[in-house]
């Protein structure tokens, strides 16, 4: 008889030992046969669940986990009934477990039988949707040592055999311990800037290492470049709020406006970006052209306490009225004098009630205005020119009426209410009608008129005697 | 029974063995399954019960079961234009290496339980099989892979010799260099006695024969080209049939030992691994 194959008597024999082998050691060692490898023994001090502190303790109970089929209920079943923890979190949207779908169950992370100290957790991180917990890991997938990121770089109780209760908690501290550790003087600034929460402002996409300021609409150059980013951005909380940022001077630079805004928003007008020194303000352009000795004066000189706007432009503003004036000559400094120089004074007398014509001109100052009393200086000329002898006081103080500023000479006279041109048609000399030279007051109509005392007696009858040689009287 | 054939009578052209390249293809086979196994591990582990290492196992447990239960309905189907069973071997053997190779991945080498046992029996049986292919090349065959028989074998080293005889005849100077010839043969191969050494040490054994046939060949160059290369074939071919007529009753028997133990390693190997198939479908699979 041929045998197919295997069906040799030996082979069958041996089929059957096989099998009653298998059968023995089942019921020796329960299910432990069929182990592919040793549970997990790794312990946590203080902490059971369902009743033992491993899975390693369950021994050869299969059933502890693997339910027959015909219960209908899988393993996630069973994990839970023990893991309490885990069902807790399930309800919790912002746990680990929270965020994963229920129906993942439990074997899409986790799986035993690999060793008594190998890690319970399959999945690696580029399994597990962690930005669903608000920090995704999109810029944390190698460390700065080029290494890949493990869960316990950041969870660092994960880096603990066995891992502790609450080994996946996190504190932003971890963020600073290893950033720091390579960046040092940025993590200080930027915790100093912003706190020690990242997670409130990093959802861990945004990454700026390598970003150029200068590719955007305003350049970083000067002071800009150095300074930092919350200088600018102070309101800064997320990747969003980066941006829109109000890019006028003063939207920073209010605090550093010692011009208390009168300068308008934009500082560039005046000052580059290296310094606030060595601004280049064209003073020409406003209503105060700077001239002369101005322009060498400092700012502060006039703008005293950085107050530019509504600086007044009269000149006593600056320009306290000197005691040599004597509070004689107002405050408009720029009638008499230049922005060269003090000196040179340029006084236009005529500008005056007394304009200075003739003999005037040429008169020193202080022939009229004696010990530079220049204020109030009376302008008659009796003021200047005493009555000389010779008019022996009978032409009055009004030099003008009679003499021109130019010479004494050439006086011409305007006679008075007698007038010169009767009965003669030439000038008739003064001796004519005054004999006495010394008093112009007195006169004669006798040297003309062929009068004689007796007959002017004849005609004047009744008429007061005393009155007969005061003509004028009635005539 | 195993199937045997006749020789090609004296004086025809023996065409060359059909050569096979089982162990070049397993060789091929098996870099290949490492690349990828190596591929899949570049970040871990491997878990037997992932997607890549529940792969290996069936995969590997499928050309193991296809290779033993394929070949050996090919032996038994005789006559029948299935090609030759040669290549069967050829590719049963392939198989068997790779498809084992396979499952020993699959363990992610841990070798507890049931399934460490199964593991290590895969290994006996595959240690034995290589074992087995030792011993069934003692056994000469046709081109189709098919043993001859004993009386094939005499009648054909019959024939060489008679052969030989024709040839020493044609001149004086021939039969002179073809006895030196044997002489030199005869005194470095004292003996081609049978027995378990002449199994498992044949390889030696030719090596020693081949350098006592260079040494005869030599003293054939004094003879023309044509009759010189004629003699050396022959007794090339002559002590190669005093080799297998010497070891083919030891090669049968161990042939038929090796088939006593392989075949009952075997099917254990298969049960328990059926076993551990539904303890992985039990537990693994429907549970989840």
């Amino acid at each position: 008889m041929r045998h197919l194959g295997c069906l040799t008597p030996f082979g069958l024999g041996a089929g059957l030992v096989a099998l009653a082998g298998v059968l023995l050691a089942a019921f020796l060692s329960g299910g432990s046969m069929f182990s592919p490898g040793p549970l997990n023994a790794l312990a946590s001090p203080g902490i059971t669940y369902g009743g033992v502190n491993s899975h390693a303790a369950l021994g050869g109970d299969c059933g502890a986990c693997h339910s027959s089929p015909l219960d209908g209920d899988g393993m996630d079943t069973h994990c839970l009934t023990c893991h309490t923890n885990i069902q807790a979190q399930q309800a919790d949207p912002t746990s680990l477990h929270g965020i994963i779908p229920a129906s993942q169950g439990c074997i899409a992370c986790h799986s035993e039988h690999r060793g008594a100290a190998a890690s319970l957790t399959t999945s690696s991180m580029a399994d597990f949707d962690h930005a669903a917990l608000g920090f995704a890991l999109t810029a944390h997938q190698t460390t700065a040592a080029g290494q890949p990121f493990t869960c316990a770089d950041c969870h660092p109780g994960l880096a603990k055999t066995p891992h502790p209760s609450g080994a996946y908690g996190f504190t932003a501290s971890y963020c600073q311990d290893c950033h720091a550790a390579y960046q040092a003087d940025f993590v200080t600034g930027h915790v100093a800037d912003f706190g020690t929460d990242c997670i409130a402002c990093h959802d861990g996409v945004d990454r700026y290492t390598g970003f150029d300021h200068n590719t955007l609409a305003f350049r970083l150059e000067g002071k800009h470049a150095t300074a930092t980013c919350v200088s600018c951005h102070t309101q800064a909380r997320d990747p969003a709020s980066l941006k829109g940022l109000d890019a006028t001077c003063l939207s920073c630079h209010q605090a550093d406006d010692v011009h208390k805004g009168a300068f308008g928003p934009d500082c560039a007008g005046c000052h580059s970006v290296n310094t606030w020194e060595g601004a280049t303000f064209d003073h020409n352009q406003t209503a105060f052209p700077l001239t002369g000795v101005h322009i060498k004066v400092a700012c502060a000189d006039c703008h005293g306490n950085h107050v530019y706007k509504g600086t007044p432009t009269a000149c006593v503003n600056c320009h306290a009225d000197p005691q040599v004036h004597l509070g004689q000559f107002g405050t408009d400094c720029a009638a008499c004098h230049t922005t060269d120089t003090w000196k040179g004074v340029t006084f236009n007398h005529n500008q005056t009630a007394f304009p200075l014509t003739g003999a005037h001109v040429t008169v020193a100052c202080a022939s009229c205005h004696v010990n530079n009393v220049y204020k109030g200086t009376p302008t008659a000329c009796v003021s200047c020119h005493a009555d000389p002898q010779v008019h022996l006081g009978q032409f009055g103080t009004n030099c003008n009426a009679c003499h021109s500023t130019s010479r004494w000479t050439g006086a011409v006279f305007k006679h008075t209410a007698f007038p010169l041109n009767h009965g003669s048609r030439t000038p008739v000399p003064c001796a004519t009608c005054h004999p006495d030279s010394s008093n112009y007051k007195s006169y004669t109509c006798y040297g003309c008129h062929a009068h004689t005392l007796a007959n002017v007696v004849a005609e004047h009858r009744g008429v007061n005697s005393a009155d007969l040689n005061n003509c004028l009287r009635c005539h | 029974m195993a199937r045997v054939a006749k020789l090609p009578t004296a004086g025809s052209t023996r065409p060359s063995q059909h050569q096979t390249y089982e162990l070049e293809i397993a060789i091929v086979a098996m870099g290949a399954v490492t690349a990828l196994y190596l591929w899949r591990i570049r970040s871990g582990t491997l878990a037997s019960s992932d997607f890549f290492g529940h792969g290996l196992g069936v995969i590997g447990f499928l050309l193991m079961l296809a290779t033993e239960t394929l070949y050996s309905l090919r032996k038994r189907a005789r006559g029948r234009a299935l090609g030759r069973l040669s290549n069967w071997l050829q590719w049963h053997i392939v198989m068997g290496i790779v498809g084992s190779y396979m499952v020993l991945l699959h363990t992610a080498w841990q070798f507890q339980g049931l399934a460490g046992v199964v593991t290590l029996l895969m290994a006996v049986v595959v240690l034995s099989g290589f074992v087995g292919r030792y011993i069934y090349t003692a056994i000469p065959r046709t081109l189709d892979g098919v043993e001859v028989t004993l009386d094939s074998l005499e009648q054909r080293r019959e024939a060489v010799s008679e052969e030989l005889a024709v040839l020493a005849r044609t001149s004086p100077d021939t039969a002179s260099a073809i006895g030196d010839a044997i002489v030199i043969l005869k005194g470095a191969r004292p003996n081609v006695a049978g027995g378990v050494a002449s199994i498992f040490g044949r390889t030696l054994i030719a090596n020693r024969d081949h350098a006592a046939l260079r040494r005869a060949i030599k003293v054939l160059r004094r003879l023309d080209a044509a009759a010189a290369g004629r003699a050396g074939a022959l007794l090339d071919e002559q002590i190669t049939l005093q080799r297998q007529l010497g070891a083919l009753a030891t090669a049968r028997r161990l042939m038929s030992l090796w088939h006593t133990v392989h075949v009952p390693l075997g099917v254990a190997l298969f049960v328990l691994s059926f076993v551990h198939i539904g303890a992985a479908i039990y537990y693994a699979t429907l549970h989840h």
